[in-house]
């Protein structure tokens, strides 16, 4: 058991999520990643786990796993997600309940069981991943954007329900990031994308961890039920 | 078996009574969610959440609360002590089958 503070990730193999675990480890954090794969980064502080967070029971191991061997949990980020673009009047049902259960109940599953754990010691902090595709209401991401509007609405209310024991619940959703998640969509689709936001450019890892270093800070005591949009959209 | 759980149930009521801030005194006669309890439902979710750690910690049994029969049936399993333990049986019994 430890007296350091520790994070679960989820989604660590690669993009944003890597990052994170970086981040907070560099900050002292004790991070518990999962992805489907390996993980490369090689630190004291992280400890990875392969899980399939779509499948509930495993879901719950890693949660319960890393509550055991440290003691508890501070904060959750729900990074992992899938991307998917295509018109609605061809997506397949299948599409649509692997998108779900990665970007929803991947993350409604994490955060019951870190909430039943940070219950416990009445403190937490939950940041989830939402996307700029729900205020952008982008052709071709009707499912995707359905998914993490969905994530958005259960943070805003999880966050009620969670506060009397001091967990905030927050959603950070990203502006376009060069990551694998768009790399299946072309540069014009993207550019019309970008013309539409306040800042027109591709976020950054580091824009994002900005926001959730916001969200994790003791001061934030207060911020929750919150959803910042990068990009000004 | 049986007492076991009965005992871990009274005794996690008999914590959040306390941490609730009332001087009730927890025995297998209480109620939990409704009837005179005067706990709320932020309370009664603890006591759940606190209930499954300590079946788990402390009699090695893993049980889930999340589920939906809990909420379609007459009278709540979690309406008193009695109806709580015997809920946790039924699960149990279950899991014990799995």
């Amino acid at each position: 058991m430890s007296d350091d503070t520790v994070m679960l990730i989820s989604g660590t193999s690669r993009g944003i999520g890597r990052h994170l675990a970086e981040h907070y480890v560099s900050q002292g954090w004790i991070v518990a990643g999962c992805s489907r794969g390996e993980c490369d980064l090689e630190h004291l502080n992280y400890h990875h786990s392969t899980v399939d967070i779509t499948d509930e029971a495993e879901a719950v191991a890693w949660v319960r796993g890393a509550s055991k061997e440290f003691g508890r949990i501070d904060a959750a980020l729900n990074n992992a997600g899938l991307a998917s673009m295509n018109h609605a009047l061809l997506t397949p049902v299948e599409t649509v309940e692997n998108l779900f259960d990665a970007n929803f109940k991947g993350t409604f599953v994490i955060c019951r069981e870190a909430a039943k754990i940070m219950q416990r010691r009445k403190f937490g902090r939950i940041v989830n991943f939402g996307s700029i595709a729900v205020s952008m209401a982008l052709e071709g991401e009707s499912i995707y954007a359905a998914t993490k509007a969905a994530v958005t609405t259960y943070s805003r209310i999880l966050a009620h329900e969670l506060a009397p024991w001091n967990i905030t619940v927050n959603v950070v959703a990203p502006s376009p990031i060069k990551t694998d998640l768009i790399k299946g969509v072309s540069e014009g689709t993207m550019q019309k994308l970008l013309d539409r936001m306040a800042i027109k450019r591709y976020g950054t890892f580091e824009d994002t961890s900005n926001v959730i270093d916001f969200f994790l800070s003791p001061e934030s005591s207060m911020i929750t039920a919150q959803v910042i949009t990068l990009g000004g959209r | 078996m049986r007492k076991k759980i009965e005992s871990l149930v009274i005794q996690a009521l008999a914590d959040c009574y306390e941490e609730f801030g009332t001087e009730l005194e927890a025995n297998p006669q209480s109620f939990i969610f409704g009837g005179d309890s005067p706990l709320d439902s932020t309370a009664v979710v603890s006591l759940l959440v606190d209930l499954e750690a300590r079946m788990e910690d402390e009699m090695k049994i893993v049980v889930s609360f999340t589920d939906e029969r809990a909420f379609s049936q007459e009278q709540s399993p979690f309406h008193d002590v009695t109806s709580m333990t015997d809920y946790i049986m039924v699960l149990y019994g279950e899991n014990q089958g799995e």
